[in-house]
């Protein structure tokens, strides 16, 4: 703790310091997270599972609380990559159960445009094409990091569907689009808002080159789709954050988070068929 | 307008792994207790995760600069805060405001000063005490529009990478940790934005520069469809495959150490 002796110094400093750095309600979460280390549990899943994070992440199993993050996380992924199939299926005229093919360059659009503009279509469909390959990876990725800890949650029947009346993506680009948007805008929400439970630097660095990719996808969708490049507090199909670093200043200097427990109530209502 | 998306970029953008190689060094100790992290230079001030925020406080306060440079070269022109003369006051290249570089340029100035604000505020009496305008020299005066808009570009990207790069000098679960990345996030945001504008102007050929992709991604190497429609993507290799990758300190200052004046 020698470092916090700095700001000790000057007890203003301090006050700033730590009201300005710790958003409402992370500092409760990390303090539980210190006292909860290794305890035994009765139940084999639960094992080395700290408190905090039992309770943080309803639903979500694993032996420490890494593997629970990581599993949090691998739930995200999944829903993704399966989503990003059926969407990109749908721009394709695609049955919705076609697997990723094996090469990227077979796919094509065959739906129109939609709302977005012709000159960048183009690039539309190619993100969805990229993004779906790259949701992919990071389900993957997870899962062989995981191996036999691998334990997502997902719906009973292994079926996801899109937040709309259909539970289709729609059939055209430009809905398809905005119905990947919230994905996207979700994944950065979650990923930030686990970063407190994360017990370890490697884990959370390499969780973080994840999220600040799921934040690049946000922005290309939203700017494809000629809206605000984000980040915003408001998106139709995103949970709300629930706090965040500064509220009081303007909604684009700060990324936003969620409570676990909030993204997948959230997640399994709108996405589980 | 014309297509962004030249036929050359969809087939072989896909195909590479141009993002794959650092990350997997990185990944690969997932799940294995934290290494002892070598320090921070000893150029940054403080210890523990406040010199890790005076590290970020200096990026920040670098393109804070850069983009009100960037500006005065894209547009009206003006005098920086430089006291040499050679490099005192910026031609401008009077584009329009309501150009795409300069819209988004403009957008993300005052976003990157918020940053550089916030840390400062933050840390108080402990914040790095070199900064001032007066040390950046990013040579613009004598850039082309295309220039410009790469060194902003730059700029973020190596913001993106450097956050990443730094988390391992962070105590573990540090409560800035969450802050720090609240910012790396929009970081990211702003460098795919960035791309993407290029590769408009890039299309429109306005900018010499080619077409690149927006996100990392991920190569096909590897993919064979598996029995549920899953990729089996080199089992256990310990890659994670498009996702950013990180910058070390040490890369991140020799990289930017160039711009920054110590007279």
């Amino acid at each position: 703790m020698k470092d916090l002796d700095i700001t000790m110094q000057n007890p203003a400093d301090r006050r700033t310091f730590l009201q300005r750095m710790t958003a409402a309600g992370l500092g409760v979460s990390a303090a539980a997270l210190l006292a909860g280390c290794g305890t035994g549990n009765s139940s084999s899943a639960t094992i080395g599972v700290s408190a905090a994070v039992r309770s943080a992440f309803p639903g979500v199993s694993g032996s420490s609380d890494n593997i629970v993050v990581l599993n949090y996380a691998l739930t995200l992924e999944t829903l993704e990559a399966y989503l990003y199939l059926l969407a990109l299926n749908a721009a394709s005229g695609l049955a919705p159960t076609t697997p990723l093919n094996v090469s990227s360059s077979v796919y094509a659009q065959t739906v129109s445009n939609g709302s977005v503009s012709s000159s960048l279509a183009a690039a539309g469909y190619l993100y969805l094409v990229e993004f779906a390959y790259v949701e992919a990876a990071h389900r993957d990725f997870l899962k062989n990091t995981l191996g036999a800890n691998a334990n997502p949650v997902v719906p009973s029947d292994g079926i996801y569907k899109f937040a709309t009346s259909s539970g289709t993506p729609g059939s055209d680009l430009g809905t398809i689009l905005a119905n990947v948007y919230p994905l996207e805008e979700t994944g950065t929400r979650a990923y930030l808002g686990a970063v407190p439970y994360i017990t370890d630097n490697n884990t959370a660095q390499t969780a973080a080159t994840i999220y600040s990719t799921e934040c690049r996808h946000s922005a290309a969708l939203a700017y494809i789709l000629g809206m605000d490049i984000g980040p915003n507090r408001l998106i139709p199909g995103v949970p709300t954050p629930e706090q965040e670093v500064a509220p009081e200043i303007a909604p684009n200097i700060f990324e936003k988070f969620l409570a676990p427990s909030v993204v997948l109530t959230a997640a399994s209502s709108a996405y589980f068929a | 307008m014309t297509n962004i998306l030249p036929a050359a970029y969809n087939r072989r953008a896909l195909m590479q792994g141009t993002f794959i190689g650092a990350a997997g060094l990185m990944a690969a100790g997932l799940l294995l207790p934290t290494k002892a992290s070598a320090s921070l230079p000893s150029t940054i001030p403080g210890t523990g995760d406040f010199q890790v925020l005076n590290y970020a406080l200096q990026l920040e306060d670098l393109e804070a600069n850069l983009y009100a440079q960037a500006l005065l070269r894209l547009t009206t022109g003006g005098t920086t805060a430089q006291t040499s003369a050679s490099v005192g006051t910026i031609t401008g290249l009077q584009l329009s405001s309501s150009q795409i570089d300069v819209q988004y340029i403009t957008e993300f100035a005052p976003i990157e000063a918020a940053h550089r604000d916030f840390l400062k505020a933050a840390l108080g009496s402990i914040a790095i005490t070199t900064l001032k305008p007066s040390k950046y020299n990013f040579g613009l005066q004598t850039m082309t529009r295309s220039q410009v808009l790469d060194l902003v570009l730059e700029a973020e990207a190596t913001g993106v990478q450097a956050y990443l790069g730094a988390i391992p000098y962070f105590k573990a679960k540090s409560p800035y940790l969450q802050t720090a990345a609240a910012i790396q996030g929009t970081e990211a945001r702003h460098a795919t934005t960035l791309t993407l504008v290029r590769n408009i102007l890039s299309g429109m050929g306005i900018v010499s520069d080619p077409i690149a992709p927006v996100a990392p991604l991920r190569g096909d190497g590897g993919i064979s469809p598996g029995a549920s429609g899953y990729l089996s993507a080199t089992p256990n290799s310990g890659t994670v495959y498009g996702a950013d990758v990180t910058m070390s300190p040490d890369q991140v200052l020799a990289r930017v150490g160039g711009f920054i004046r110590t007279t």
